[in-house]
Formats: structure tokens, C-alpha cells, sequence
């Protein structure tokens, strides 16, 4: 127990995040059946209370303690200045990109406030993403965010161009992280291990001669490929142009900048920081 | 059993007692986390509603005989291809057990340890270790949900949704009433 009070501590921006996301289901399930306001603008009322919630939690970044030592060996998330800072760097250019699509949502009448609830869920789950010290609890966070960029791409359901994106960006998206999770098997099967800190201990004590080498190497492969999938960079960047062009401009102008900064921290966490060892002899 | 009996929801009974039969075998392995899971998900759940989809069908009871010794040779053919490669694999394992159980010479340690059961090592996993990863699986079910929700519901004025206001303000006197039909 001694340990999950210890953890629980730092997570006081994400918790209060959550339950900011969870009264926003609450109050607009209970303003939507109500007969006193009659047909009401969900949408504005989450897009004020989101950027309410953006401005606290960025105090509470600010105020919380950047703790730069390794915790436990067996601790599935790392609190370092690299997390805090990539933190506040998302929700700032979260909250440009809010500032942005106030005008363009207006605009469209996308009268739903599940619009704004699942784009701050996925500003939630990279925010989980940045620390998550764990491979398995890497793959659950990218699957959450990935959910969410699927329903957003294909929110707009009157056009044939937006379902569209959305289902070539959920059929991509789900067979990269498909790439993921083997890669991930392979390195469990070859390792024994799928926190990031111990493999970081095992690989940097082990002797280079030892014939497993080759088993992650493979696993990399496959990790690297599905990031480099989700990041749209060089050989898998085709489908970027389907899916940017179809889905509505407020959702892929968050989708094309807002998770490719969390993801390109988790690439380095895995290749420059536990996997180290591997590339450089 | 399941194959061969005519009546799909005999089957379908049997498919259930098969289900059972390989959680016991687990349970004889002291396994206790996955056969519990075997009971609960498979019989408690997928079969039942197998069997009701073919109480529902109502589908007739097949009469074909021949079909046993058209592909007799064939089945045979593979089965024992497969069969064979089974105990190749599994050859070593079963040796290393016949060991264990029947040579006394060593004294294995492990089992003399009493170390947690499974359920309660899985259960202190779940939600000491991985506490925070079981709550962010629950945010990806409510994610999973609230797209499909945003992506299908349609507001509409006549769709029959549920008036909770005008369900609880019902009362018997409004309710239920007689109409004269012999007028």
C-alpha cells in the first residue's frame, strides 16, 4: 500500500483532470433532458468549462514537483523534469488549438458536447502517455488516445469524406498498434520483463554475446514501426493525406499536432533510454 | 458429442459441459483464476446466449448420415498428422513430470513453499501494482462507448425513448381502467 500512496501523490493534475471529464458527462446528460433550457449550446459550455480546466491544471503542472530520481525498480510510471516539461507543452499548445477550433465549431454546428469530451480525454491520456514507464501500460494509453482521434475524424456524419477517414484511420490505426503489441510480446518473450527501467538494468549489466540480442532487435523493429506509423513518418506516411483531407478541419488540425509530441517522447524513453544498449556496443 | 448430435440445442448443451469439463481439469491443476473466468465468460454468457440465438432460429434438426464416411479418411488423415505433432511437442514436458512425481531422490523446495494462491497474486496485481493501469482500461471502455454513441445516435422527436418523468408519474388509478365493450 505503501506504494500506491506514494504514486498516488503525483497524480494529482491527471485526477483532476478525470473528474473534470467525468462532471462534464454529468452536468450535460443532465442539461440535455431538461425542459427549462430549451435546445441548449452544449457545445460552448464544455468549450468554457474545457479551457477553465486547461488553465487550472496548467497551475497545477507548475506546482507540482518534477521528482528526477528513478522511484522503484517495479514502478509503471516515471516522474522526470522530461515528463513535467512535455506536460506543460501539450496543454499549451492544447489550449492554442482549442483558441483555434472555438470559430470553426460554431461554424459546422456540431452541437455535441462528446466533441470537446473526447479531445480532452485524449489530451488526458498523453498526458498518462508522457510518464507511463511500462510497455504494457504504454500500449493501454495509445490505444485510449487512438480511440479518441478515431471518433473525432469521423465526426462530422452527414459527409461521405469524414466516415470515410474515420474508417481508414481506425483500420490503419488498429493494425499498427497491432505491430505494437507483437513487438512488445517478442521483447516480453526474449526479456522477461516490460518495464522500461528494468530493462534498461538488464541490458546495460548483460554481455553482448548473448544470443537474445537478436529477438529484441526484432521487437524494436516492430515497436519502431508502429510509432513511426502513428507519427506518419517516411515509409508508413500514406495515409495521412486520406485522413487529414476527409476528417473536419478542427479535428485534424488537433490530430496532426497534438499526439505527435507525446508519442515522439515515448520514442525516446524506449530508444534512447532503456533500449540504449542495444544500438551501441 | 457436440458435433455428432443431431438436435442444435443438445449441442449446443453439450458445447456447455465440454466448457465444464475443461475448467475442472484446471481447477485439478490448481489453476483457479482462468477457469473461474472459463465459467463466468464462456458458459455463463457466450454459450447461453448461443443457445438462445438457436432456441430463437428455430432451426430444424439435420438428417445427414452420410457425410460421416465421405470425409472419414481425410479427418483421419490430418488428425493424426496433428495428433502425432502434439506428442513430439508435449514428449519432454511429460517426461519432466513422470520425473518429478515418481523419483524421490530430490526434494523439491517450491512446493513446500506456501506462496499466494493464484486469484489473490492476480487480484494484488490488478489493484496495488497496475492499480492505475486498471483505471485507464476503464476510461478506454467509456471512450469506446462514448464514440459509438456520438458516431450512431440520432436526435430525433418520435424516436421511443424512455420519459423517465412520465414513467414514475404513472399510478394505478391513471393507469389501468375498464372500457365497456358491450355498448
Amino acid at each position: 500500500m505503501f506504494l500506491v500512496e506514494n504514486q498516488i501523490k503525483f497524480f494529482t493534475p491527471e485526477f483532476f483532470f478525470a473528474s473534470v471529464l467525468l462532471f462534464i458527462v454529468l452536468q450535460n446528460s443532465l442539461i440535455i433532458d431538461n425542459k427549462n433550457y430549451k435546445n441548449p449550446l452544449l457545445v460552448s459550455i464544455t468549450l468554457q468549462i474545457s479551457s477553465l480546466t486547461f488553465l487550472t491544471f496548467l497551475g497545477l503542472l507548475l506546482n507540482s514537483c518534477a521528482v528526477n530520481f528513478f522511484m522503484f525498480s517495479e514502478s509503471n510510471f516515471i516522474f522526470d523534469t522530461l515528463g513535467l516539461n512535455v506536460k506543460l507543452f501539450l496543454t499549451f499548445f492544447s489550449i492554442i488549438v482549442f483558441l483555434f477550433c472555438f470559430d470553426h465549431i460554431y461554424e459546422t454546428k456540431i452541437n455535441l458536447f462528446e466533441y470537446v469530451f473526447l479531445k480532452l480525454l485524449a489530451v488526458l491520456s498523453l498526458c498518462f502517455l508522457v510518464m507511463a514507464n511500462d510497455l504494457l501500460g504504454i500500449y493501454i494509453i495509445i490505444e485510449i488516445q487512438s480511440l479518441c482521434l478515431y471518433a473525432l475524424a469521423s465526426f462530422k456524419r452527414n459527409s461521405a469524406f469524414s466516415t470515410e477517414a474515420g474508417i481508414k484511420y481506425f483500420v490503419l490505426g488498429s493494425f499498427a498498434s497491432c505491430f505494437l503489441l507483437i513487438g512488445i510480446a517478442t521483447i516480453y518473450c526474449s526479456i522477461g520483463s516490460t518495464n522500461l527501467q528494468d530493462v534498461q538494468y538488464l541490458l546495460t549489466s548483460l554481455n553482448k554475446t548473448i544470443l537474445f540480442f537478436d529477438t529484441i532487435n526484432i521487437g524494436l523493429f516492430f515497436i519502431a514501426s508502429s510509432f513511426l506509423f502513428k507519427l506518419a513518418i517516411f515509409p508508413f506516411h500514406l495515409w495521412i493525406a486520406d485522413v487529414y483531407e476527409g476528417s473536419s478541419t478542427s479535428s485534424s488540425i488537433f490530430f496532426s499536432l497534438i499526439p505527435k509530441i507525446a508519442i515522439f517522447v515515448v520514442l525516446i524513453r524506449i530508444f534512447e533510454y532503456s533500449f540504449y544498449s542495444t544500438f551501441y556496443n | 458429442m457436440v458435433i455428432s448430435v443431431k438436435n442444435p440445442v443438445h449441442s449446443v448443451l453439450f458445447l456447455i459441459l465440454t466448457f465444464l469439463n475443461c475448467s475442472g481439469i484446471l481447477f485439478l491443476l490448481e489453476l483457479e483464476f482462468v477457469p473461474l473466468m472459463f465459467v463466468i465468460v464462456y458458459v455463463g454468457a457466450v454459450v447461453i446466449l448461443f443457445l438462445f440465438v438457436v432456441m430463437m432460429l428455430d432451426i430444424k434438426i439435420s438428417t445427414k448420415d452420410d457425410d460421416f464416411f465421405k470425409y472419414f479418411s481425410i479427418g483421419t488423415f490430418i488428425g493424426s498428422i496433428f495428433l502425432i505433432e502434439i506428442l513430439f511437442c508435449f514428449k519432454q514436458v511429460f517426461f519432466i513430470v513422470y520425473d518429478i512425481f515418481f523419483d524421490f531422490s530430490f526434494f523439491t523446495f517450491f512446493n513446500t513453499i506456501e506462496i499466494f494462491d493464484n486469484l489473490r497474486n492476480i487480484g494484488i496485481l490488478l489493484y496495488v501494482k497496475y492499480c492505475v493501469y486498471f483505471l485507464l482500461a476503464g476510461i478506454a471502455l467509456l471512450v469506446a462507448m462514448f464514440g459509438a454513441i456520438a458516431l450512431t445516435l440520432k436526435y430525433e422527436k418520435n424516436s421511443k425513448e424512455q420519459k423517465s418523468f412520465k414513467q414514475l408519474s404513472k399510478n394505478v388509478s391513471s393507469s389501468a381502467f375498464l372500457i365497456n365493450l358491450r355498448n
